[in-house]
């Protein structure tokens, strides 16, 4: 073994690293796809992170081995993988990817009545109650956060705003189920936290509105 | 080999790394080196970082996202998370003619990595080699 020898191996070894970096393996989708769902994916890790070392729950990917997102979203399939949030033996709460909830709305006006497309609304991540089926009720969500690969701008403020509409009343704060992270109080009821997360630096000139009804908005480059 | 050669194959391997555009992978190791304990271990623990760096894939936003999940999260299986899948809807289906996108380091990152490990122990048997002779 000599000096020469291995600084010609640890070369060769670099080029190949820098070819195989730049060759792309999803260059037939559309690059809006997979931007956006990359952003996800890097929100839903910095979601993760902070329930485990702020929150201390123990997280486990059920049924994949692949972080699990949807190009549409839908509603609950427990065939499709999630994650689960333990703390100790218990498990408390459970984390989905673009999933559907049924708004304050739909409960409001009654649900005996056919549900329609007004009655749901999308949220790219979210934490709920354990064991949810289908679409959860507002009422099972702790935490709904948007992710925003895009310049932000009025219509996605009124947009956020609306799902905190649908998904609780204003009221003084409350408890939310979360000692720390995001935050331990929100002035809604149910008093789930609501979160927007865009790689726009402007966002935070959209975030008074969220002071009052408990939005959090972060700027978050990818 | 001495340890001015050992010296010398890290700083000539920073170089390489910051002219094929890793400056940034070069900056994250040297961040997490705390003190030197002598010039081979300084390669080694460089090589094992790069390893680790070259494993994960070099996007680097997917890096980033698959080194805080694997900190965080643990599969039923145990088996390490692989990378980031995207299920189609059926109308997605149809258009891009795909079931899901899936994005992973790509196998020959795996087998760089691979020859980085051997390159590691074989760096090491000739380093014990040397101490006892």
């Amino acid at each position: 073994m000599n000096k020469k020898a291995i600084k010609a191996r640890i070369e060769s070894l670099i080029k190949r690293f820098a070819s195989a970096s730049s060759s792309s393996a999803y260059a037939l989708v559309p690059q809006s796809l997979t931007s956006g769902k990359l952003y996800e994916a890097h929100v839903l890790s910095i979601v993760i992170e902070q329930l485990s070392t702020q929150e201390n729950y123990q997280i486990t990917l059920i049924n994949s081995r692949f972080i699990p997102l949807k190009s549409s979203p839908g509603p609950v399939n427990r065939s499709y993988p999630y994650f689960e949030l333990r703390r100790g033996a218990n498990l408390v709460a459970e984390l989905w990817t673009d999933v559907e909830f049924t708004s304050l709305s739909y409960y409001q006006r009654g649900t005996s009545r056919p549900i329609q497309r007004g009655d749901y609304h999308e949220l790219d991540i979210v934490v709920t109650d354990s064991g949810v089926s289908g679409r959860p009720s507002h009422s099972n969500i702790w935490l709904g956060v948007e992710c925003k690969n895009t310049g932000y701008n009025k219509g996605l403020l009124k947009e956020i705003l609306g799902i905190r509409r649908e998904l609780s009343l204003f009221v003084d704060s409350r408890s939310t189920r979360f000692t720390r992270w995001p935050r331990s109080q929100v002035p809604a009821d149910p008093p789930s936290c609501l979160m927007v997360f865009s790689t726009d630096v402007a966002v935070s000139q959209y975030s008074s509105p969220g002071d009052v009804f408990g939005i959090d908005f972060q700027y978050e480059q990818i | 080999m001495t340890n001015e050669d050992y010296k010398e194959i890290l700083q000539s391997m920073r170089k390489m790394l910051g002219n094929a555009g890793f400056g940034g992978i070069d900056e994250r190791i040297m961040s997490d080196i705390h003190g030197s304990e002598g010039s081979f271990w300084d390669l080694i623990y460089y090589l094992k970082h790069l390893t680790e760096e070259v494993s994960l894939g070099s996007d680097v936003q997917l890096s980033n996202v698959l080194r805080r999940v694997r900190r965080h999260v643990q599969t039923e299986s145990g088996d390490i998370i692989e990378g980031v899948r995207v299920t189609v809807s059926n109308d997605d289906r149809q258009r891009y003619d795909v079931e899901h996108i899936d994005f992973t380091p790509s196998p020959e990152l795996g087998y760089i990595a691979k020859e980085l490990r051997a390159l590691i122990e074989e760096l090491d048997e000739d380093h014990r080699r040397n101490s006892i002779s």
